[in-house]
């Protein structure tokens, strides 16, 4: 489970989020939509406690977010997998070693075991060639897949995935949401997904909610929102569905 | 005013920094193997640098003392002995401090600066590697190791360069040269005490101004600028300070 409960965020003067509350009950997928600059990347990066609100609370199952320390935080984030909008893929490491990173850093697995696991989730992602090479010789449909591998590695059940699918072709696009659908189905993970791909998050949520400038402008099932009467959604939907 | 405001937030930057890695040297030490080539990396990117500017200055600290006695005493004699505790105590540890801070300091912000903007320090955190005991500590240790090395060196390097200018120029017997009556334990342990001191905070220092990096390239460059002088400031105010307790210490010059 992840719940917001009025949570809101300054910087330099400006509220970036204003007073947002959700919750995605455990093993539903959360499509969070909205225009660029609304806040999506923030909301993620605050339920895995990379940043801090000012005001407001995060839980994350039991755990306030909000209220621990960089150590216990640690905890917490062992359960997340999340897939970073810029890939956020390590320079001075292999893919191989890029997806066995967090394995390593837990430190719970034998190197054989960590073997298997990078290499199925490499096979899963249709990686296993390029795992011995470096980060900079992929393409971006390459690197997305190895964000995926990276983030899911460990079965986390949780994700939370920064437009997954920025700047890539609609083939990809499909393959990389499959991935998702099949990875979350393998763990029954708690998602939020952020994207502009409407279709496919109508195939792949629950539920959505929509932020403009900062505030939740809609909250409801999925299956809801095609017909609402919100502008704001409508104008969303109808944009993706012409795209 | 705003000067002074921004040179006390760094200071209160750089201790808590500072604090968060001597807690998680505390709770566990980095792969040896990490350190070594962490060390290796910072005495070799810094050694050939060293060693040609304490050469030269070494040479020109000598040419000028010997200039000097020649002029005042008419006798060079002693220059090899008096130049060797200033070069111990002070200008060796000060001037291998600015060194590493231009050489290494500038690396170290740049490389965590990057990883910053490209978000690869969040990844690290959501795959349980804090910025503190990942890339913090293991760069800590490596300056602890090899700075007092560089220190070493470097002070060796203008010493050697002070008796080749001294036999050219004054003709100075290397044999009378070669003097260690006037260096005291105290102006080693002042020395050693300094490049510690520096191997400890300049890695420190450098990794606080890339971790405050913000935006692209342009940020990334304003964090490796900033290392470079905060670092540099701080070798010089902490040698005055450290120079300072040393002599009170000693009861004064006599001693």
């Amino acid at each position: 489970m992840i719940r917001l409960d009025g949570v809101t965020l300054v910087r330099d003067g400006v509220r970036l989020l204003d007073d947002v509350s959700f919750s995605v009950p455990t093993g539903q997928a959360l499509a969070l939509i909205g225009a660029g600059g609304a806040g999506k990347s923030l909301v993620l990066k605050l339920v895995c406690g990379l940043i801090r609100a000012d005001s407001g609370r995060v839980f994350v199952d039991e755990d306030e977010v909000s209220a621990l320390d960089e150590v216990r935080l640690m905890a917490v984030r062992r359960r997340i997998g999340m897939v970073f909008q810029n890939y956020a893929l390590f320079d001075f490491v292999d893919v191989g070693e890029n997806v066995a990173f967090p394995l390593r850093q837990w430190g719970d697995l034998s190197a054989a075991e960590i073997s298997a696991r990078v290499e199925r989730r490499l096979s899963q992602v249709n990686l296993t060639d390029a795992t011995r090479k470096l980060t900079s010789a992929l393409s971006g449909g390459m690197k997305k897949r190895v964000c995926l591998a990276r983030a899911t590695v460990h079965d986390p059940p949780i994700m939370l995935c920064d437009d997954p699918t920025a700047g890539l072709d609609p083939v990809t696009t499909n393959r990389i949401f499959a991935l998702l659908a099949q990875l979350r189905a393998e763990n029954t993970a708690t998602a939020i997904i952020v994207s502009h791909e409407v279709e496919a998050l109508r195939q792949a949520c629950d539920r959505v909610v929509l932020l403009e400038r900062g505030r939740v402008a809609y909250d409801g099932a999925m299956s809801d929102a095609a017909q609402s009467e919100h502008t704001g959604l409508r104008a969303f939907f109808e944009a993706g569905v012409a795209l | 005013m705003s000067a002074l405001r921004f040179a006390w937030d760094e200071a209160r930057g750089v201790a808590r920094l500072l604090a968060d890695t001597a807690q998680a040297l505390l709770r566990a030490r980095p792969p040896a193997a990490v350190v070594w080539a962490q060390a290796f990396d910072v005495g070799n990117r810094s050694v050939f640098f060293i060693l040609v500017t304490l050469g030269f200055l070494g040479a020109i600290l000598n040419f000028q003392t010997g200039f000097q006695a020649q002029r005042i005493f008419g006798d060079t004699s002693l220059i090899g002995a008096a130049t060797l505790p200033i070069l111990v105590r002070q200008l060796g540890p000060t001037l291998v401090g600015l060194m590493v801070a231009i050489r290494v300091g500038t690396g170290i912000a740049a490389e965590i600066g990057s990883m910053v903007v490209t978000e690869q320090v969040d990844a690290l955190r959501m795959c349980g590697a804090g910025p503190v005991d990942y890339l913090v500590k293991p760069r800590v240790l490596a300056g602890l190791i090899a700075v007092p090395a560089l220190w070493v060196i470097g002070t060796g390097a203008a010493w050697m360069a002070g008796l080749w200018v001294t036999h050219l120029a004054f003709q100075t017997n290397p044999a009378t040269y070669v003097n260690l009556d006037l260096t005291r334990g105290a102006d080693i342990a002042e020395g050693l005490f300094k490049a510690v001191v520096f191997g400890i905070l300049i890695p420190v220092i450098a990794a606080h101004s890339g971790l405050q990096a913000r935006g692209g390239s342009e940020g990334v460059g304003r964090a490796t600028t900033q290392a470079v002088v905060s670092a540099s400031l701080a070798v010089i105010v902490l040698d005055l300070l450290i120079g300072a307790v040393a002599f009170g210490l000693r009861g004064g010059a006599g001693a």
